[in-house]
């Protein structure tokens, strides 16, 4: 489909905060239940999709509706006003540029606040509408509502105005009558007909957002019980052309803006008392002034929104109950699935300032964040301390007596991120075991500044061991010195912390780590596990990422395994050619590598269509996203790859996926309703190295990967894959799912 | 109260000289158990000699290596040098630990395979590869570390149709300060054999694939600053290797020689004094290799090839006394159940010898000999110990290196080796042999049968 009719679409599902096409095409649909209201809305969102292109506005935007859904909603208010006429096309048009001029003015504008414009373009372009329309009456003005019945009688004789009359006011149950006539004013309509069709449609496109919307409806039916104003009264949800504010205020602040949870349904039942409010003083205001005054419109729902969004970013402390939505996927269930599957929190380890572990080899965390730690204690919590110990838990060797005694004495301390030496202390001596320097706790010190605002302390260095001045620039995993044990330090071991000011002994700054391998650590020794060897403990390991160490932990930093680094550091401007194994003459597909605006990559399929987004830093590779076909190759391989830590590593711990990877659509549904409170099918992917680690010199690697749904105590298995990696490069994927086998062959595509 | 053992009288010549620095108890204190097993015990189980191999040691000393060399230098691979000993369950315990093979034979090549070592991490060394060997080594993908240009002719017309092209490294000698010189294992670097080695390599990248460099200084270094010089000169040499020939070196294998703490013979100070810690010698081959000017991400794989450094602490060598004797030049004899063909490293060290059983502080220096009957049969030229009479057990430490794979079948059989595992349970992982073992491979011709 053409992009330029693709944005026209997403306009209408854009009024959902919503990509869904089959919702958009519903909403269109339900707009032609008002005829002339159809017309002129779909007239005015094409204008508008089209004056943003000409315009040279974001084209990304444009594509998304976000530009068009204004013009949308004020070419389907304006039959509303105006009578059919020559005067009402030049309306619509002269609207339709207005609310696009709005949309870009009022994006720029609210934008930079982390901020939507919701639909105050198209309020504010009805109001200036309908005012200027008094000064120039150019258009007959109709309420078109009223006449509605006329239009009916007129076109059809009585059979149509009977059958009209029946679809609008048949005897509907009231309170399903009034949601839906509620839904159906999203769309400037009056009709549970249309309401229906908008209502499968949100269902369709979102569990989350539709049981919210019923939440809110029942909420705002409670309370207007409550307030003893009957449902049909002035700001109750009864008068159906204002009970649209809850239902969208309701599902935008639960479910679009914030991540779904219990949290964000409690905010969005909040949020009705607040649209109640609103509503009222907003009829107040502008009904007593009679045929002078102006409808309320959408504004209330606008205001509460946008509070309700607005505080929330400006919290000090985000907390863990209402998180916001890191990045807007157009749908709740998405946007939620990947905040479970841990994709927001990858963000957290692409931070401006990757932080690694500052050593080599393997260390143990002898003391974490403030959990109980004897020294590190209020303001100084967020610090971590290291030691080197054997699989006995030893720190030391021999007798203990003398600093030399002790692993980690001496061994080079790194930079754990780019930055510049900001302060050097190297003249204390180390202490003689188990004594301490009290007056100079931080003992021999390296301060170093990585970013305006976040500085690493590095302590307790051996005397003279810093090769490094004030001044210097370093690199990661530059040596700036040795371990030692001087200040407060009764045995070596490296005191690390981050913090926001320069001077030594700053209050600590709780920063995680990009990324680091762990095993548990604990002491069982060779005792206890018998003939097996401690090494084992190798399968162990576990790749964190953007986390802290925690006390007793064994810790390293990964070691890139060269050859699958090599291959899976796709660049953009990467082509792949991909074949059939089966087929070799066949003309290939190319997949290339782009990056978006924001700078993410993604692999793009030329043939289908399809595209995955992926990351990639120096320890892992991770899709982040998928859109396409599910028969696509391309989708094999993102199942296939979804997560492939790039060290070797026997048996990576397995990663939750995102839900949308169910196959199952009753199970799919059942679980949108409830994920926001809790989650029981868990889709998986687990990677295993099938073969030894053969070093950077490997001539081939293989990977093998599958993908399990769980769901009350049952294990689907989605897709089984090995992925061979040879000379740097990845060669062939073979894939099962079901009965169903694919192998595809990979070469470097000329452009 | 117990009988006190009886002691025969010496007579020792009073020496009125200067005081040793070392203090006066100068005597070997009794080692009366192993991991915890009573040394006499084993002797009853398993017989006298005795090989005794702990399990513990060799998992603590291979760690300690990768802890000297890990927390230095981001990417540390052992290769287990199987010469140094390869009884099957010492090298599995190296393996299990996450050690490559260095194997420097068809014979040794085959065994690391069979002890389930992949292809890919064998490092196949040695000056002595026949075709047959090169072959089997292309066909494991084994990587052939090339000693010669013979050899590299030979692998060429042994790679030539082979479906996968056969890894090689180049093993280069150089001068990195010290005497010997150790000029005949690979190519010489500073008379341009390497550079004409690496240019023939080059000039064949469709037969062979070059993936690493080697150098193997000599053994027993004691000077951890000639590893830091080779080191240097390796990876400039890899360095040059990628820029000028576009061959990218993706590791550097700085072979053995790390010393263990036996003493050398001729040694003033003992050698748990005069070895340098193997943590400087990490400190010296790491700091030369993050400087010599590597991207970063582009840091080749350190291979280290230890072999003593990683096994010789952790064996023991049980023996008893036969029979004590006094020499014609007055000196105190001991003869011991095992000689040179068993310890075979009595020929380069002192070995450290220990007795089992408490004795009184009188010492008095000794000779130790074989059973050989042979004037070569001498363990120790002098040793000072308690009064030891026949019967009585000694040990013998750090015998883990090269005694199990040097030792001989000569006018003795060989005995037991025993491994003790990490809970201290003996296993036997070689069995004593014995006459049929010995005459099993001879044949008598017919007519000096019967």
């Amino acid at each position: 489909m053409p992009a330029f009719f693709r944005a026209v679409l997403h306009s209408y599902s854009m009024l959902f905060f919503s990509q869904h096409r089959g919702l958009a095409a519903l909403l269109l649909l339900a707009t032609w239940a008002h005829p002339w209201a159809g017309a002129a809305g779909l007239a005015a969102a094409a204008l508008a999709v089209g004056g943003a292109r000409l315009g040279g506005f974001s084209r990304e935007y444009t594509d998304l509706g976000a530009y068009s859904f204004n013009a949308l909603l004020v070419g389907l208010a304006l039959p509303l006003y105006f009578a059919p006429s020559a005067g009402l096309a030049a309306l619509v048009g002269l609207g339709a540029g207005l609310a696009l001029l709005l949309s870009v003015a009022l994006g720029g504008w609210l934008g930079g606040r982390g901020l939507p414009f919701l639909s105050l373009p198209f309020i504010l372009v009805m109001w200036l509408l309908l005012l200027a329309s008094r000064q120039l009456p150019l258009v007959p003005a109709e309420a078109g509502g009223v006449y509605w019945l006329n239009d009916a009688y007129a076109l059809g004789g009585p059979h149509l105005a009977n059958a009209a009359r029946w679809a609008t006011e048949a005897d509907w149950p009231p309170p399903a009558a009034t949601y839906l006539r509620a839904l159906s004013a999203v769309l400037l309509q009056d009709s549970p007909w249309a309401g229906l069709l908008v209502a499968l449609g949100l269902l369709w496109h979102s569990r989350i957002a539709f049981s919210l919307s019923v939440l809110a409806f029942g909420g705002a039916w409670g309370l207007a019980l409550l307030a003893g104003a009957g449902v049909g009264g002035v700001g109750g949800v009864g008068a159906y052309d204002l009970g649209a504010n809850y239902l969208m205020a309701a599902v935008a602040v639960g479910g679009v803006f914030a991540l779904p949870s219990l949290g964000s349904y409690g905010w969005s039942l909040l949020s009705l008392p607040v649209t109640a409010v609103l509503l009222a003083a907003a009829e107040a205001l502008l009904r007593p002034l009679g045929p002078a005054g102006l409808p309320a419109l959408s504004l209330p729902y606008c205001l509460t929104s946008l509070l309700f969004l607005y505080v929330l970013l400006l919290r000090e402390k985000p907390g863990n109950w209402l998180v916001l939505t890191p990045l807007q996927r157009y749908s709740p269930e998405a946007n939620l699935y990947a905040h479970l599957a841990g994709l927001g929190r990858r963000a957290a380890a692409l931070a401006p300032v990757p932080l690694a572990l500052p050593f080599l080899g393997e260390w143990r965390c002898t003391q974490g964040y403030a959990d109980g730690g004897p020294t590190h204690q209020g303001p100084w919590g967020q610090a971590l301390d290291f030691a080197i110990t054997d699989k006995e838990g030893q720190t030391y060797e021999g007798s203990g007596r003398t600093l030399s005694d002790f692993y980690c004495y001496d061994k080079p301390v790194l930079a754990p991120a780019d930055g510049t030496v900001e302060e050097v202390v190297q003249h204390l001596p180390d202490n003689a075991i188990g004594e301490v320097d009290t007056r100079q706790n931080w003992g021999n010190t390296v301060v170093l500044r990585h970013a305006p605002g976040l500085y690493s302390q590095l302590s307790h260095l051996r005397a003279y061991s810093v090769r490094v001045r004030p001044g210097q620039a370093v690199r990661r995993g530059e040596v700036l010195a040795s371990c030692g044990s001087s200040g407060r330090s009764p045995e070596p071991h490296l005191h690390f912390q981050l913090q926001a000011t320069p001077a030594i002994g700053s209050p600590t700054l709780a920063y995680p780590l990009a990324h680091f391998l762990a095993s548990d650590g604990s002491l069982k020794g060779s005792e206890s596990i018998g003939n097996k060897p401690d090494c084992l403990c190798q399968s162990a390991l576990t790749l964190h990422t953007a986390t802290v160490p925690r006390t007793g932990e064994l810790v390293r930093p990964p070691q890139p395994q060269a050859q699958l680094s090599q291959a899976l550091h796709l660049p953009p401007g990467q082509r792949l050619a991909v074949q059939l194994a089966s087929a070799p003459e066949a003309p290939p597909q190319v997949w290339e590598v782009f990056t978006d605006a924001y700078n993410a990559r993604y692999l793009r399929c030329h043939y289908t269509g399809a595209v995955a987004y992926f990351e990639q830093d120096e320890a892992v590779f991770q899709c982040t996203a998928y859109y396409g076909s599910r028969q696509a190759w391309l989708y094999w391989f993102y199942l296939a790859a979804y997560r492939v830590p790039l060290c070797y590593l026997p048996q990576p711990r397995a990663v939750p996926l995102p839900l949308s990877v169910v196959r199952r659509p009753w199970l799919g549904w059942l679980q949108d309703v409830v994920a926001p409170f809790f989650q029981f099918v868990q889709p998986v992917f687990t990677l295993k190295w099938l073969g030894p680690d053969a070093g950077p010199a490997a001539r081939q690697l293989q990977l093998g990967s599958r993908v399990v749904v769980s769901y009350f105590g049952q294990k689907q298995v989605v897709q089984e894959a090995e992925l061979t990696i040879a000379d740097g490069a990845l060669t062939s994927l073979t894939a099962r799912r079901g009965a169903q086998q694919l192998a595809l062959t990979f070469a470097a595509a000329n452009s | 109260m117990t009988k006190l053992p009886y002691e025969r009288p010496t007579i020792r010549k009073l020496t009125a000289g200067p005081l040793s620095k070392f203090g006066p108890r100068a005597g070997a204190r009794p080692v009366a158990e192993l991991e915890g097993v009573p040394v006499p015990e084993l002797l009853a189980r398993f017989g006298s000699p005795l090989f005794v191999l702990s399990e513990r040691q060799l998992r603590r000393s291979y760690q300690a290596v990768m802890r000297a060399f890990g927390t230095r230098y981001p990417q540390v691979q052992l290769a287990w040098s199987y010469k140094t000993n390869y009884l099957n369950a010492v090298c599995r315990v190296f393996h299990q630990e996450g050690a490559w093979a260095e194997v420097v034979s068809g014979l040794e090549l085959e065994k690391a395979l069979g002890n389930g070592v992949p292809g890919a991490q064998i490092l196949f060394n040695g000056p002595g590869k026949t075709r047959a060997d090169l072959a089997r080594a292309a066909e494991v993908d084994a990587v052939i570390h090339l000693d010669n240009a013979d050899e590299l002719h030979r692998l060429l017309e042994v790679a030539a149709g082979r479906p996968h092209r056969p890894r090689v490294a180049l093993r280069v000698n150089l001068d990195a300060g010290i005497f010997p010189q150790w000029d005949r294992f690979g190519f010489n670097l500073e008379n341009g054999q390497a550079w004409q080695a690496l240019q023939q390599v080059a000039a064949a990248t469709e037969q062979l694939d070059l993936v690493g460099l080697h150098c193997h200084l000599g053994t027993y270094i004691l000077q951890p600053a000639a590893y830091g010089v080779a080191a240097t000169k390796l990876a400039a040499l890899a360095l040059r290797c990628q820029q000028e020939l576009s061959l990218p070196v993706r590791y550097l294998d700085l072979g053995g020689g790390f010393p263990s703490q036996n003493t050398l013979k001729g040694s003033y100070l003992p050698g748990p004094d005069a070895v340098p810690d193997l943590d400087d010698y990490a400190a010296a081959i790491a700091e030369a290799l993050l400087g010599a000017g590597f991207r970063v991400g582009e840091l080749p794989l350190l291979v280290l090839e230890a072999g003593r450094a990683l096994v010789d602490e952790a064996g023991y060598l049980l023996g008893t006394v036969l029979a004590t004797k006094r020499l014609a030049d007055g000196r105190r004899a001991t003869v011991l159940d095992f000689g040179v063909n068993l310890l075979f490293t009595a020929y380069w060290y002192d070995h450290h010898i220990s007795p089992v059983r408490t004795f009184s502080e009188q010492t008095e220096p000794t000779v130790l000999y074989g059973p050989l009957c042979m004037n070569i049969d001498v363990v120790r030229e002098s040793i000072v110990l308690p009064l030891l009479a026949a019967g009585d057990q000694v040990v013998v430490h750090r015998v883990g290196a090269y005694n199990m794979s040097q030792w001989q079948q000569f006018i003795t059989l060989r005995p037991h080796v025993v491994l003790l595992d990490l809970q201290g349970n003996p296993h036997i992982i070689r069995e004593a042999e014995t006459l049929e073992y010995l005459q099993q491979p001879e044949r008598v011709p017919a007519h000096l049968q019967g």
